[in-house]
């Protein structure tokens, strides 16, 4: 492995988990809460590849897009313990939701007018379906 | 002839129907069964032999198909050219008479292209040859059959490397203590990340070494691959692993029982292949002599732990390699069980039967294997390719090249392609063939790709096929 940048931080794996992560085709392992020093670039690799999973802004790209579960000190990021989470992406859906434009649509059918009104609070799309 | 033969009363005799009835029942049994059976006639029978081998070895290489590499020229220690990767930042608005920036200059730097080799070798007696020749006595010739096969297992052998890092990795140790037992728990296939399918690219009767990841150094104790389990997840080998080997290591191809040194196996010598073309520094930071974490020119885009697959991050990938350096994505692989994963994503949007309400159909075009479509961009099952990436390739602009000196042939630079086994005391009436290939493959323009890594939500179907 033949690296320009030999400067050594110190990453910290924030969760109460084993963290794993890749570089250069070699597996880094990071005991829960362990700290360790290591070339700056595998570090930021390992970090890149251990987001929090569902914290990920999706309109955002790059470091500060999301929260990690390692951070390195030296830069200044967020070391305290951190739970690992269930999301199961890493977009922070709720961020997508907030923005989106909902817009209730009725579409034409056969309308009974007699009928009861149907709630329109939560309903994006609507048809009047006979029982 | 009996005396009364021919006399009425012996034809009134055997027409009656009660005497025929008797005569059939008591004759089996007094001069047994007269009757003729293929059992009876078993020595006058033969097989009858098809002339055609039925072929069961899957030889589709659908990723070394997909690549139509711009074929190179290669001489020397390498092949080098440079590529422009900075540039002058002198260019400032400035005021009247007001000062400007200092010369810049464009930068640039080497890269440098090394072939790698791929060797495979068949060993055939006189005897098997010759008494091989003629149909009469086999079903195809000896000769033929292992110089032609070869052929398949060499293109085999490369699409594992092209669906792989490039680096000769086969799997991972997955396994705490790998020595207490002959069988070894392995993940990460190919040296990609994932708990699945460890073993899907060992075959059984390999050699295998095991690398220290850290120092490159193969540890003591070559195995033979006895077994490998049809769940993927361990391979079982002639004896336990060698007492130093570790959790992590590689498992690499070596050639032979004997082998100490790390210079007989496979490791670091494999022709590149996807994930190391199309990488960030995750597989392979040194690319071709560019540090990828310096160049981001020469990284592609890799988002890790990408979890659930959606459209939105689909597009972001796209996205992302436009605004980089203007790639446009026309092709993006996976593993058929990905494709599944696509399929689902799009399931709530297929809500009319096909065209017949009639005759519903649920599926898709994946269904008979062909491409489905993403953007219009096809998307192609790849059966080798990694378990929970999706590649998105820029086809035209990446600039795959294959740098190469040959593209494959029987050695036969001393005249002969079959050669004698040994001389003296340990000749043997067989003779050998070696079949080479030296090449390397290389992406100009990596950054006009980009990975999907870590995806999750499947349900993974991998089938071995040898």
């Amino acid at each position: 492995m033949e690296i320009s940048d030999i400067s050594v931080v110190t990453l910290v794996n924030r969760t109460d988990q084993t963290i794993e992560g890749m570089f250069d085709g070699r597996v880094y392992s990071l005991a829960p809460r362990e700290e360790r020093q290591m070339l700056k670039v595998v570090a930021e690799m390992i970090k890149r590849q251990n987001p929090k999973m569902g914290t990920e802004d999706p309109y955002v790209m790059g470091p500060q897009s999301a929260e990690f579960l390692v951070g390195v000190r030296e830069w200044g990021d967020d070391c305290e313990p951190l739970d690992v989470g269930d999301s199961i992406e890493r977009f922070d859906r709720s961020l997508i939701a907030t923005n989106a434009k909902v817009e209730t649509v009725k579409v034409p059918g056969r309308i009974r007018p007699e009928r009861a009104p149907r709630p329109t609070n939560d309903v994006q799309f609507s048809a009047d379906i006979p029982d | 002839m009996l005396p009364f033969q021919g006399s009425e009363f012996f034809l009134w005799l055997i027409s009656d129907p009660i005497v025929q009835g008797l005569l059939s029942l008591t004759l089996p049994i007094v001069f047994g069964t007269i009757s003729s059976s293929t059992q009876q006639e078993d020595g006058i029978l033969k097989d009858y032999y098809e002339d055609f081998i039925s072929e069961h070895t899957n030889n589709k290489v659908p990723l070394s198909d997909l690549f139509r590499w711009e074929q190179a020229e290669y001489a020397g220690r390498a092949v080098e050219y440079r590529a422009h990767v900075t540039r002058n930042v002198s260019p400032m608005f400035v005021g009247e008479d007001g000062a400007f920036a200092d010369a810049g200059a464009q930068g640039h730097i080497p890269v440098r292209i090394q072939q790698r080799k791929m060797m495979a070798r068949i060993r055939m007696t006189s005897e098997s040859m010759y008494d091989s020749r003629k149909s009469e006595g086999a079903y195809v010739s000896n000769k033929k059959d292992e110089m032609s096969r070869i052929v398949d297992d060499i293109a085999r052998r490369e699409e594992y490397a092209i669906n792989t890092i490039g680096n000769g990795v086969l799997a991972f140790v997955d396994d705490s203590d790998p020595d207490s037992s002959a069988t070894v728990t392995v993940d990460s296939p190919g040296g990609i990340a994932n708990d699945n399918f460890g073993n899907r690219f060992i075959l059984e009767g390999m050699y295998v070494g095991f690398v220290n990841p850290a120092t490159g150094v193969l540890r003591s104790g070559v195995r033979r691959v006895a077994s490998v389990s049809t769940d993927g997840t361990s391979i079982v080998l002639d004896s336990a692993a060698g007492s130093t080997v570790a959790d992590n290591d590689y498992i690499v191809q070596v050639a032979n029982s004997s082998v100490t040194d790390v210079l007989d196996s496979s490791f670091e010598k494999a022709f590149r292949g996807f994930m190391g073309l199309v990488d960030d520094g995750t597989y392979v930071n040194n690319y071709d002599g560019v540090d990828r974490s310096v160049y981001g020119n020469h990284a592609s885009y890799v988002k890790a732990s990408t979890g659930a697959l959606s459209t939105d991050v689909l597009q972001q990938v796209s996205d992302a390699v436009s605004q980089k350096l203007g790639g446009m994505i026309t092709r993006v692989v996976g593993h058929h069980s990905t494709r599944r994963l696509f399929i689902q994503l799009t399931d709530p949007d297929r809500r009319y039967g096909g065209d017949r309400l009639t005759n519903p159909d649920p599926l898709t075009r994946a269904f008979t294997q062909d491409d489905l479509t993403m953007g219009e961009v096809p998307f192609t099952a790849i059966r080798d390719f990694p378990l929970d990436v999706m590649g998105f390739i820029d086809e035209k602009g990446a600039d795959f090249v294959r740098y190469g000196t040959e593209k494959g042939k029987w050695v036969d630079e001393d005249g002969r392609i079959l050669i004698r086994v040994g001389t003296g005391s340990a000749g043997r009436d067989a003779f050998e063939a070696w079949y080479r290939k030296r090449y390397q493959n290389h992406c100009r323009q990596p950054a006009k790709c980009a990975r999907l890594d870590g995806i999750t939500g499947h349900s993974l179907i991998v089938v071995r096929a040898e």
